[in-house]
This record gives C-alpha cells, structure tokens and sequence, in this order.
C-alpha cells in the first residue's frame, strides 16, 4: 500500500518536474522554435545548447541539491529551520564572491572559484572548531557555525564598505540575492559535475542520516559512528551547495522549503523522502527561474521569486494538514 | 568467571570524581537492577559499562574486554535503551524498530524482507504491532517506550542496558514489560543490566540488586536468596527509615514511619 | 540688431531656466548663442541676498557671496571646477583620488579633507570646515537638517539626466556669482550637440549600440538612465530601450544574443576588458563580436557616461568612431580641448 502510494507521488512529481523543464527550455529571449531545431538552425541548436539548456539544468540540479542538502541539515541538526546557511557555508561563499568582485575583477570564473572555496572553507573551519570541543556534539558545531557566519559576514561588510558603490556594490549585492542569467555551458558544467557527484552519497547515506535523528548516545548504541558520519554527510551536503551557489549566487528558502514540502506529502520521513526533498527544490528554483526571466524586461533576481512562491506554497501545505485533523 | 564483571569503574568529570571504582557482575539469563537515589551515579555507570564515557577499570562480557573492541562492536552486543528516544522526526512506527538492525549491516546496505518481518514479530511481542505504521511522534510516551525496547529486541545482544524503562510506563505495562524483558534476556541468552527508579520494581523483578551510592557500589543484593534483615540494613544506608515486607511472595519497600 | 536680439534672447531663456531651477519639467533647449560683440556682464551677475529652489523644491536662501565651498558629489565637484572655484573648495567627496578629472584640472584639491561618500556623510567634518554653502546629491538628504541647525546653507541638486545637469549648472552658477561662466559652459555643451545632431540628422539607419555597465557586461542601462541619451545623442539606438529600470538592469546571453546589436560599448570604468568580450565564446556569434565592433567609452579625463559637464564629449567621441563619415576624430578633438581648456584649465591628450 505505501509502495503504491510513494509510486503514484513519485509519479506525480516527475510529470510536474517534467512540465516545468519543459517551460523552462521554451522561454528566453532569444527565439527559438522546435522546428528550428529539428531543421537544424545553426544559431538556435547553439543559443539552446550552451544557454538555454545549461540554465535549466543548473537550476533543476542545483535546486536539487539545495533542497537534499536542506533535509540533510533539518535532520542532523534536528531543527526544522535549519538550512544550509546554518554553517556558514552562505556567508563563505558571499564573502568569497565579494573578494573576488573587489580583487580578481570579478570574472564568472574567478567568482565562482573565490565563492566555492570561501563556502567550503567555512563549513570545514567550523567542523574542525567543533571537532575541537570534546565531546560537543551538534551543539558545539552549531555554536561554531554562529561563530564562522559572523566572522564571513563580518568580513563581507567590511569588503562592501570598501568596494566602489558605483559598480561594485552593486556586482556584489546582485550576486548575494541569486541569478541563473550569467549561466553558460561552460561555466556551469563542472560545478554541476561536482555538485551530482556530491549529492549521490548523501542518497546513499540516507538510511544513516536518518539515523542521527536519534540522540547521540542512541545513535552510538545503534553503530552509527556519529561523529564521522555527521562530518561526512555535513561535507557532502556542503559541497553539493556550495557547488551550486558559486554558479547562482546565493538562493533562498529552496533548503529551507523542500524538505518540509517532501516531509508534508509522504507523512513520514525515509529515502524517498530525501528524493522528493530534492525533486521540489528542482521544480521550486526552475519556475522562479522561469518568472525571474520572463516577468520584467531585465532579469530579477531569483531570490525573490523562490521566497515568493515558496511561502504560501509552505501556508497552503500547512493548512491542508490541519484541515484534516 | 562471570557472563559479566565490571571490576573497579571509574568516571570523572570536570575533577569531580562520579564513579570511585564500581566491582560486581552477573550471570547470563540474569535481570541485574541497578538502583540508588538521585545523582548516586547510575546512569554515568550505566553509560560507563557500555563504553559511551570512557572512564577507567574493566569492563569484561563473555570474557572479552570491552576496552579493546570499537564502537561498533560494542553496538554489535550491546543494546542502550534510554529513558526516551531522542527521535524528532515524523518516521513510522517500524522504521525505528528497524534501526536496531544498524549495527549488523554495513553502512551503504537497505533493510531487507526478512528484516522487515523480523521487526513487526518484536513489535506484536511488546503488544503494538497494530501501531507500525504509524507515525512515531503521535505514540503516548508509553508507545514510545514499547516502540524502542522492541527495537532492542531485533537482533540477538549480549546485554540489554536499560535506564529507567518503567518512567514511562504505567501500572500494567509495567508489569508486562518488565516481564517480557526478563523472558527476552533468558531466550537470548544475554544478561540485562536496568536502571531503576522505583527500589521495589527492582525487589520484585530483578535477580539481582546492585547498590549505588556516591560512586560506589556499597551491595549486591539476591531477593530469592538473601534474609530480608540482610537487605533492609543495605537498602537503608541509601534510602533512610525503609522497611522491607514480603506479600504473597513478593518483597516491597516501604518507608518506616 | 539681430546678434543683440539673439542674445537678450539666449539670456532671457537662461534667466527664466534660473528662475524656475529644481522644476523637473523639461527645460527649453537653449538656441545656439551666436557671438556677441559685446557682452553685458551686469546682466550676469548675481544680486545677494539670492533664493534659488533647489532640486528638493528647497527655497534656498545665499546671504552672500560664498567663499567656501563643500561639494560632496564629484559631478558637483567637476561643475565647481568648470565654473573656476575650485579655489574655493575646502571639502569634497571621497575617494577624490580616483577621479581623473581632478587630476588634470585641480590637482590640489584631491588633498582637501572628505566629507564622505553618497551614502554616508560627515556632519562634523563638513560643520569644522565652516563652509558657506555645502552642495550635496538628493540621496544625502536626511543631513540637511543637522547642516541647517549649525546654521550652515545647503544646497541639494540631483543632476541625473542632461536637463538636470542644465538645472544644475545654473543654480550653483546663480549661488556663486559664476553665471556668465556657467551659462557659456552650458552653450558649449548644447552648441556642440546641436552640431553633432546637423551632422547625422541624415543617417537613414541608426546603428544599434548595447552599453555594458563597470560592474559586469551582462548589466546595462534601459530607457530612463543617462547613459541612454548619451547613446541617442551620438545618433545610435540603445537595444536596452525597451527596460524601464531607473538603475542598472540584468540581461541574460541570450537577450543580448537576440538583440545583436551593432556596436558593444563598455563603460568607461569597467573592470573587464575588450578583449575579455571578444573572447567570450558565448558572444562569439554577435555582429558586434565578429566585426570586432567592441569598444571601449574613454575615462583618461572623466567619467563621461554619468551627467558631468563634460559628458556630452562622450557623446562627441561615441559619434566619431560610429559615424565616422559624418563626425570626424579631428573635430571631436577640437571641441574637447577647446571645452577642457576653457573650463578646466588643462590641454587633454588627443584621440586618435
């Protein structure tokens, strides 16, 4: 019974995910038609292979693992608000992006490196000050996280009172609240590696992140090397972000929602629910991606249109539930 | 030699001495109760035997020093139940009793069928069978407690550690529980070491009583065996004015006003 | 008779755009000033006590003539220095150094102490130079009640498109008894646009031009900012037009691609490099691109794509590399160096 149920909702799921891709790889600005394509129109077969296609994938992947990497956080730091900026791993990618933008000019790639590193950096420094404080548990890795974000938050003010607010400041702030406008094949395509790469192990590690739902000693108790597994599953998790906010810049509520989203439409919590997890943060980033490029004459940032979208969808989940009950 | 023997357990923490060397031990097929007032030390014991705080002294089961195996073979023949599951998520009912098949299967493995049925049979045993789908947070603190003893009932363990299981529990349950316990030890084959609130509990169940008070061990105690002076004098070193009564074969405590 | 006609005229449109300065109507443009054999400089000057309506629809009242002067936006600042009262500064905005133009024309005040940025200013510093008039952009609003609570006048100016600039020009102009000099910097600038307009006016077919921002290429500017009427002027269409954004606005490769417009123009500050755009394998497809029509506004004197007095120079300099035919280097050569010497002082290195 619940395996028919899960095959139905997973069902579902795709065929939305599959719409919403659909739309996504029909609208853009520049004109392109299934005809053209078919026919072979040099210029359309380009414009659809190294933009229009890498942006829906990057915003299906990387909205993917925000919302894997979202489950992976609320359960291991067992707080439904947890999101991956938990860590510091948002405000080590804004300060890494922010030095670049003010030192490397601010090129795709040297942004993209500069905020890869700096949210990797940061996760790793806070895990090894937890690691640092014995016998701490997740509480010490969550007070080292508060430590890590204020210290790269503090670095990014200082690096935005420095940069010019004529050209800048601006760089940095749109960068800050997300944009899949800048995304070519090119500059997309390892980080996509990277970021599947990362998010594979976290499926595999399901059952023993589920596990660290217990209380430490529990956990223990039942052989789950806690320490190591926490550290492990907290790696991956990051580098699947981390891998997708150095292309997208930093987006929003997607960790925070589609885990939730998940955990209200299969009840309860278990692999496939990490997958589903997954599967609304994809279709959650690709419709706001869609609006971000289709509602005004420039590019909006896509934050807002997952926080837009996201908040009454999360109200709506929420009030169907108590209806029932 | 002894199932088992913890010989001369100490914890410290923060230069505070909580365990000043503890010594007894037990046999196999033996509910051994571990009882003493509030802050005597029991859990830090409890925790100490089965490796979770590193402490000094020795801690041998089936003739094996614990201090020389890694953490997931003592997870491997020992089962911890805590007085509540920290389990904050919405999961079903089955899937935590599953959980108790970690220790045995490697990291990247699913459960299996076999595993599966083999969940359900301890969930009928402690009696919530029709409960394993649901999800665990709407259990009663008492289901809850049902659903992680039958997760300790999964796979075969040497020692079953259980802190103060009957806090949750009511009268009946108890009773049953605590009875299921004790026949599960017996066909397991393992020895089962619980931390006890209540001193009659431990009067009425247990095989054996071991005293706690400031760190140390002060008695072992045998209801079937030992004179009821015996165990009043000991009892009392702990607990003040008690008096001991027999009722219909079956010893109680009561303060002696 | 006509010449004085013409110029009671040309006065009379200037007197009437300094009696209504900080209106957001659109000004009249002002008719070319045809040369005067003799000029009345009493008409030009200004009577103290002043009141001149600022651009926050202020009524500011100018006791007398001021001797020191803050200016705490650098367009305010080059319309100090095109005015010749750069001695008189005492302060200034920040990051002086990085300003070409001050460099060139008043190397000195580039050491005069700052009174902060656009977005945060200095009250005390500014209160313990004593100055008599402090100029500042509308955005620094919020200070002028603590300037006027130290009894210090205030005016505040927001030259954000040519006409305002205009507005501009006048009013602090009016306020320093500079009016002669600032109403020949403003026929300059209008009579040299007037010429570049006769010159193209026959272009059948306007070539397109996308204009990339300092901050990143994909950032351009739409309809409603300055840099588009820098673009319309040197007789090109902008391809942003169709954006309303009043402040930069994102595009996407593909819009630029769909656009394709003929000519890429980076800003003048831009961090990145021509090169960088022709090599950009995303563009390589672009007209732009593939005729290697990707260039660069100049910056060596100032940034010419924000309204500064010598903005229209920009304007000048885009014409002569696009209509080439119509517009040559030479003259746009000799407008600029008769504007900067006038003005500011200083000879500017030709363009080639």
């Amino acid at each position: 019974m619940k395996k028919y149920r899960n095959l139905v909702l997973l069902s579902a799921i795709l065929l939305l995910l599959f719409s919403v891709v659909c739309v996504s790889l029909a609208v853009g600005k520049f004109p392109i038609t299934v005809e053209g394509l078919i026919s072979g129109n040099e210029m359309m077969g380009r414009v659809f292979l190294t933009l229009r296609l890498p942006r829906t994938m990057v915003a299906v992947i990387g909205g993917f693992a925000l919302g894997i990497a979202g489950s992976v956080f609320q359960t291991v730091f067992h707080n439904p608000l947890a999101a991956p900026d938990m860590i510091g791993v948002s405000s080590g990618a804004s300060a890494g992006a922010a030095f670049a933008i003010l030192f490397a000019s601010g090129t795709v790639f040297s942004v993209g490196l500069a905020s890869f590193i700096g949210g990797l950096a940061a996760v790793i420094v806070t895990l090894l000050l937890s690691g640092a404080v014995k016998n701490g548990g997740k509480a010490s890795i969550v007070l080292a996280g508060i430590a890590v974000h204020s210290l790269c938050q503090t670095a990014l003010m200082f690096l935005k009172t420095a940069a010019d607010p004529e050209r800048e400041l601006a760089s940095i702030e749109y960068w800050i609240m997300g944009a899949l406008n800048g995304v070519s094949l090119k500059n997309s395509y390892v980080n996509m590696i990277i970021c599947v790469v990362a998010v594979l192990p976290i499926f595999l590690l399901s059952r023993q992140i589920i596990m660290l739902s217990n209380s430490e000693d529990e956990a223990k108790m039942l052989g789950v090397p806690v320490n190591k597994m926490r550290f492990a599953v907290l790696i991956f998790a990051t580098l699947a972000v981390t891998s997708t906010v150095s292309v997208t810049g930093i987006i929003s509520f997607v960790g925070l929602l589609a885990p939730h989203a998940a955990t209200l439409m299969t009840k309860k919590v278990d692999s496939f629910t990490f997958l589903l997890g997954g599967l609304c943060g994809s279709i959650l980033l690709t419709v706001a991606d869609i609006l971000s490029r289709s509602i005004a004459s420039s590019e909006l940032p896509v934050s807002i249109f997952t926080s837009l979208i996201g908040a009454p969808f999360l109200v709506w989940l929420i009030w169907r539930e108590r209806r029932r009950v | 030699m002894s199932f088992f023997e913890c010989r001369n357990l100490k914890y410290s923490y923060e230069k505070k001495e909580v365990l000043s060397g503890v010594t007894f031990s037990a046999e196999v097929g033996e509910l051994v109760g571990i009882i003493g007032a509030n802050g005597s030390g029991k859990t830090t014991l409890m925790k100490s035997i089965c490796s979770l705080l590193k402490g000094d002294g020795e801690v041998v089961l089936c003739g094996e020093n614990l201090a020389d195996k890694s953490d997931r073979e003592v997870a491997k023949i020992i089962s911890y139940i805590p007085q509540r599951s920290g389990i904050d998520i919405s999961i079903s009912v089955l899937d935590t009793t599953l959980m108790g098949f970690n220790a045995e299967m490697s990291v990247l493995s699913r459960y299996t069928d076999s595993q599966r049925k083999r969940a359900m049979a301890a969930l009928e045993e402690v009696g919530i069978g029709h409960l394993s789908d649901r999800d665990y947070q709407s259990l009663s603190e008492g289901e809850k407690q049902l659903s992680i003893i039958a997760r300790s009932f999964v796979s075969c363990k040497k020692m079953l550690l259980m802190d103060e299981p009957e806090s949750s529990l009511d009268f009946r349950n108890r009773n049953r529980v605590i009875g299921l316990i004790k026949s599960k030890i017996k066909t397991m084959g393992s020895v089962g070491l619980v931390c006890l609130h209540e001193p009659s509990v431990a009067l009425q169940y247990c095989d054996r009583l071991v005293l706690i008070n400031e760190g140390r061990c002060i008695a072992q105690l045998n209801p079937n065996e030992n004179k009821l002076e015996y165990m009043e004098e000991k009892l009392k070193q702990i607990y003040g004015n008690i008096t001991l009564a027999k009722v219909n074969s079956r010893i109680v405590m009561l303060p002696d006003d | 008779m006509k010449r004085i006609i013409a110029l009671l005229l040309c006065l009379s449109i200037l007197l009437s755009l300094s009696a209504c300065a900080g209106n957001k109507d659109d000004a009249k443009d002002t008719t070319p000033e045809t040369e005067a054999e003799t000029v009345d400089l009493s008409k030009y000057e200004t009577q103290y006590p002043l009141t001149i309506t600022d651009h926050l629809d202020r009524e500011v009242v100018i006791e007398a003539k001021p001797e020191k002067l803050v200016s705490a936006y650098y367009i305010s600042t080059s319309v100090v220095i095109a005015l010749g009262l750069e001695d008189k500064l005492v302060g200034i905005e920040a990051k002086a150094d990085t300003r070409n133009i001050y460099k060139h024309a008043a190397p000195e005040i580039v050491d005069l102490p700052s009174v902060g940025t656009a977005k945060n200013f200095d009250v005390e510093g500014c209160a313990a130079l004593n100055p008599d008039l402090v100029i500042i952009p509308v955005k620094l609003s919020g200070v002028i009640e603590q300037l006027e609570a130290l009894g210090i006048t205030v005016l505040a100016v927001n030259p954000e498109s040519s006409d305002e600039l205009i507005q501009t020009i006048v009013m602090i102009s009016k306020a320093t008894d500079t009016f002669y000099r600032g109403s020949s910097v403003i026929t300059e600038m209008t009579r040299a646009l007037a010429k570049l307009g006769e010159r193209i006016s026959d272009v059948e077919e306007k070539p397109t031009v996308y204009l990339a921002s300092n901050s990143a290429l994909l950032s351009t500017a739409g309809a409603a900012m300055y840099q588009n009427a820098l673009i319309e002027k040197a007789g090109c269409v902008n391809v942003a037009k169709d954006i309303t954004d009043t402040y930069w606005a994102e595009v996407s490769y593909e819009q630029l691609l769909t656009w394709n417009p003929d000519y890429i123009v980076l800003a003048s500050d831009s961090e990145y490099t021509v090169e960088s755009v022709l090599e950009d394998e995303n563009l390589a497809a672009l007209d732009a691109v593939k005729n290697k029509n990707v260039i660069k506004l100049p910056g060596e004197i100032e940034s010419w794509d924000s309204p500064v007095p010598g903005s229209f120079v920009g304007s000048l300099w885009l014409a002569s590399q696009i209509h080439a035919k119509e517009y040559s280097v030479v003259e746009c050569n000799s407008v600029m160096t008769k504007f900067y010497k006038e003005f500011y002082g200083f000879a500017p290195d030709l363009f080639e």
